[in-house]
């Protein structure tokens, strides 16, 4: 049968159990409520360190024709982030026979105001590069960089182009196609201003309509 | 019987190839078994395991064995419910030999009889109905340091998902994660076990003993096990007044690896049947290296400590245990990569784009994970009656991720992915003493757990879960024969809650979800020689979708996969037969089993056949869908002496998985693989104890058997591994010091292995020199 000892032993560690037990519940308790519905987290809009990952909206390209004439502007935008909505993209409507004076900027539009990523890249121009690529029937246009790591920072060795800036040459025999635009982030890879790194930050495709 | 003799006669010959030469002259030992209250126990196995003569007792407890040759031998009482008794004994011709032996009662804490997966009977002949192995410390102390995926590498039916060399998930006959159980101190270990990345969060050096229980054991241990249990024990305390320990010490050359481990423990004097440990474990490694690169940022460092206080009076047996695992691991950078077109290049290429040099420095991407668990157990000893256990866990889990996107330097980075995972859970069960023929149990356990997310990004939702479950086992035991069979029913609740309002990729309505099942358990087991069992087991195990599988949605950094989850997922189950043949022998064990697991709503991930359009490009999508599936396979090994100083082993496995609606093979099946080796016994004299040299290959093969078109390169080459090790135990200061040196992967060989998750990447790591000290002191171990 069951023998009630309770000595002064067994009571001594039962306690000592007992409260062993307590204070990790209440320890653990005060900092692992669950965020329900009533209590959502304050913090979350505007906390995220500089460490954390970026969350990218918005591609926008900026083309002046070098003869003179209005900026044109168009964007890749995806402002639910991954998933979710499809994106909604601009199409570049472009005349033959001109070149283009063309920037581009990379927002973050789910902030407000909209947070200005190019910033960061211009910041690690070194271990950033876009290319663009002319696809199908607009293949024979081309890109040239028209800037260099040194524009945005003190350089040092090989001053490779960053391609924030950078000429769009559309000529006569140019037709209907893409044009695809990749950020490649060089963090661990060198950076040798031809090869694209194994870490792309943005890879995006317009559609181009080339007005003869 | 005529097949069963025939059955028994060929598998004897095939597995041990023993010849019993009979002897000319044989006596008769006969006797009496009694329990502890001096009441005789009937069907109490009576065996020369040896020399293969066995028998029953009967009503009155008595038994009888004729023809037992004049000598010295081992005779052994096993009894489901007691402690076997093996002892020596003297058979001569004139004198008949009458024995009377009272059997003890088994359960001391953590020593519960359970139908399956039961700590003592787990290796023994008829301990189980499915096939259960044992890792012993011996086996363990030569693995020390390691992960545990490592650890249970070589057993047979058993492989390991790897992220790196620091990161490495048991797969138990070609599941792993969620469809695996691990049981830490008794309490079920409650992580973030979903993630093929995240591994369990085990101290190496804790373990005294670890079991692998493979096929589903829903009936015990509830929901999670429908793939296996893997059991891990920490030592048991000691019950001698006086204080002892040990430090062990561990290095590893390829990635520079030290790894050490200081225990003390002790029971007092005073206060008997109080006893108390304390221990603290340190691991460090470097970027490892594969023959031709350096594995880079893939270290690790990890500091782990434990304690255990225990009280042992004439009714009640208590342990509370509490244990902290703490760790920074490095992932191999060049597996984050941006998008597809990122991955296809690095695959053309062959090799990694980011290599490096060797240190110690973890950078991003990393994870930082902690655990602690307290586990309180009791065991209130009922006198005849039979045992009750309690046991209550607490175990809280906080993993953070960081990406290798992370921009800008300077301030310390915040994680991308944060959360923790607190569980409570505790279980009451009755072990009742043999009624008749019967014995077994009947339990009631609960469980708690709430998920929180903190201010970083979403991967899965914030949730709320409770879980009731409540089951019977019962076990018969007649003559040779045994029927376990066991009943459960299990519920659960999950409440979900939105992330409506909190920076996220996609908004999850909350909701709650409930799930309950039924499982069900029939196994037999047969003594078909004294040293040889067939054993037979039918059960249903179930298990909920997990809240990944249920809410997932992102990329998949490691495989540019877009995963979505399916709220509408239902649970999974699944229907298992296994067959396993086990062999004790005096100079042999072995074991061969053969599965088959059918389930209905099986989860997986596949391509949905759509691309998801995101600012880094265009990923493909993967979903989590349901159908039916069907894994089966065999797996076995033998060990022999082959003379006193020399034995050799064998162990294989092989599983096949197919998707029976798709009828196409399962994603991600292990590849068959073979393991042989030769260990010669050194001649012990004076102050060496013990010294052996070993020689181990492994031999696997390549998956030829995988789905078409999920994948974005076919299975890798298959390979072969070779290993050399020596150990030596030496007397110094009457303590027994060993020590011991290992060569893994002797010839460097370039290898990737199927499951392991960056083998598109890069090669698995190259030969690694291992050297390990372990010096017990003070009052010694009982082992």
């Amino acid at each position: 049968m069951f023998r009630h000892r309770w000595n002064v032993l067994s009571i001594l560690t039962a306690a000592v159990f007992v409260s062993a037990a307590l204070t990790f519940a209440c320890a653990d308790d005060e900092d692992t409520s669950p965020t329900g519905p009533s209590e959502p987290n304050g913090q979350d809009e505007d906390d995220h360190g500089p460490g954390e990952e970026e969350l990218i909206t918005t591609l926008e390209i900026t083309l002046t024709p070098s003869g003179g004439g209005a900026p044109y502007t168009v964007r890749w935008r995806d402002l639910d982030g991954l998933g979710g909505n499809h994106p909604v993209v601009d199409r570049i409507e472009l005349d033959a026979g001109t070149v283009y004076n063309g920037t581009v900027r990379v927002l973050n539009e789910t902030e407000s105001p909209p947070e200005n990523i190019t910033e960061e890249v211009e910041e690690e121009a070194e271990a950033h590069q876009f290319f663009y690529a002319t696809l199908g029937g607009f293949s024979p246009a081309s890109v040239t960089y028209a800037d260099k790591e040194s524009d945005y920072v003190t350089n040092s060795g090989a001053d490779h182009p960053v391609g924030i800036a950078f000429t769009l040459s559309v000529p006569e025999n140019a037709a209907n196609g893409e044009l695809r635009v990749t950020l490649s982030h060089y963090d661990d890879t060198p950076k040798d201003g031809v090869n694209p790194s194994d870490e792309t930050d943005i890879d995006v495709i317009f559609q181009v309509f080339v007005r003869p | 019987m005529n097949v069963t003799r025939i059955l028994c006669a060929i598998l004897a010959i095939a597995l041990s190839g023993i010849v019993i030469l009979a002897e000319a002259r044989a006596a008769t030992v006969r006797g009496k078994v009694l329990d502890e209250t001096g009441e005789p126990l009937q069907a109490v196995t009576v065996a020369f395991s040896v020399l293969e003569i066995g028998t029953f007792t009967d009503e009155r407890g008595e038994f009888r064995l004729e023809n037992v040759p004049q000598g010295s031998h081992t005779i052994e009482f096993r009894f489901v419910g007691y402690r076997t008794i093996r002892s020596e004994i003297l058979v001569t011709e004139n004198r008949a030999t009458a024995l009377e032996v009272t059997m003890e009662p088994e359960p001391l804490i953590g020593e519960e009889v359970t139908v399956t997966g039961d700590r003592d009977l787990a290796g023994e002949l008829t301990g189980s109905s499915q096939s259960v192995l044992v890792l012993p410390p011996s086996a363990l102390e030569e693995r020390r340091g390691q992960t545990l995926g490592e650890t249970l590498e070589s057993l047979p039916g058993v492989s390991s998902l790897t992220t790196g060399p620091a990161v490495s998930k048991p797969v138990l006959r070609g599941v792993h994660s969620a469809r695996v159980l691990v049981l830490n101190a008794g309490i079920t270990q409650e992580g973030q076990q979903w993630g093929g990345d995240h591994a369990p969060e085990i101290d190496p050096f804790s373990p005294a003993r670890i079991e692998v229980l493979k096929g589903a054991a829903s009936v015990q241990y509830g929901a999670g096990a429908i793939g296996g249990v893997i059991r891990i024990e920490p030592p048991e305390l000691p019950t001698r007044p006086g204080i002892g320990g040990r430090i062990n010490s561990n290095l590893f050359s390829n990635n520079r690896q030290g790894a050490g481990s200081v225990m003390v423990q002790g029971a007092l004097r005073r206060l008997a049947g109080l006893k108390w440990r304390v221990q603290g474990s340190l691991r460090r490694a470097g970027n490892a290296r594969a023959p031709v690169h350096v594995i880079r940022n893939s270290g690790f460092d990890e500091r782990d400590y434990s304690a255990a206080l225990g009280l042992t009076t004439d009714w009640m047996d208590t342990e509370a245990y509490f244990s902290h695992f703490g760790t920074w691991i490095g992932i191999f950078k060049g597996a984050h990569i941006g998008n597809t077109t990122d991955l296809r290049r690095t695959i053309e290429r062959g090799d990694p784009s980011i290599v490096g040099s060797f240190t110690y420095e973890i950078d991003n991407p990393r994870q930082r994970v902690d655990h602690d668990l307290l586990s309180l157990r009791s065991l209130i000893r009922l006198g005849r009656k039979g045992n009750l256990e309690l046991r209550y866990g607490q175990q809280y889990n906080r993993r953070e991720e960081w990406d290798s996107q992370a921009r800008g330097g300077g301030a310390p980075p915040k994680p991308g992915f944060s959360q923790g995972l607190q569980t409570h859970s505790g279980e009451m069960i009755f072990q009742h003493r043999n009624i008749g023929n019967w014995y077994g149990k009947f339990g009631v356990s609960g469980m708690r757990q709430r998920n929180t997310r903190f201010t970083t990004g979403f991967l899965i939702p914030d949730f709320q879960a409770y879980s009731f479950g409540v089951f019977a086992l019962e076990s018969w035991t007649k003559g040779r024969a045994t029927v376990e069979t066991g009943l459960r029913y299990d519920y659960r609740w999950m409440e979900i809650y939105s992330n409506e309002g909190r920076r996220a990729t996609e908004i999850v309505e909350g909701g709650i979800h409930t799930y309950s099942n039924v499982t069900g358990v029939l196994g037999l087991i047969y003594e078909l020689a004294p040293t040889l069992a067939i054993a037979a087991n039918v059960g249903r195990a179930w298990r909920p979708p997990g809240v990944n599988e249920l809410y997932s949605h992102g990329v998949h950094h490691g495989t540019a996969q877009f995963e979505v989850g399916d709220k509408e997922l239902g649970t999974e189950a699944s229907l298992n037969t296994d067959l396993t043949l086990r062999y004790r022998g005096e100079r042999g064990r072995g074991e061969l089993g053969v599965f088959r697991s059918q389930y209905s709503n099986f989860i997986s991930l596949l391509p949905a056949d759509d691309l998801v359009l995101t600012i880094r490009g265009a990923f493909p999508k993967f979903t989590y869908v349901q159908s039916n599936a069907v894994i089966q396979g065999f797996d076995g090994y033998l060990e022999y002496d082959l003379t006193r100083y020399m034995d050799t082993y064998l162990s294989a496995s092989l599983v096949r998985g197919r998707d029976t609606a798709e009828d196409q093979p399962l994603y991600q099946m292990p590849s068959t693989r073979l393991i042989a080796g030769l260990d010669f016994h050194l001649p012990t004299t004076g102050r060496l104890l013990e010294a052996g040299i070993g020689f181990e290959g492994r031999f696997v093969m390549q998956q030829k058997s995988f789905p078409e078109g999920i994948d974005y390169a076919d299975p890798p080459a298959g390979y072969s591994l070779f290993d050399v090790h020596l150990h030596a135990e030496f007397a110094v200061a009457d303590q027994p010091v060993r020590m011991q040196f290992g060569v893994h992967n002797l010839f460097n060989e370039r290898y990737r292995d199927y499951l392991s998750r960056f083998r598109y990447f890069i090669d698995n790591p190259g030969r690694n020199i291992t050297f390990g000290l372990s010096i017990p002191f003070g009052q010694p171990m009982e082992e």
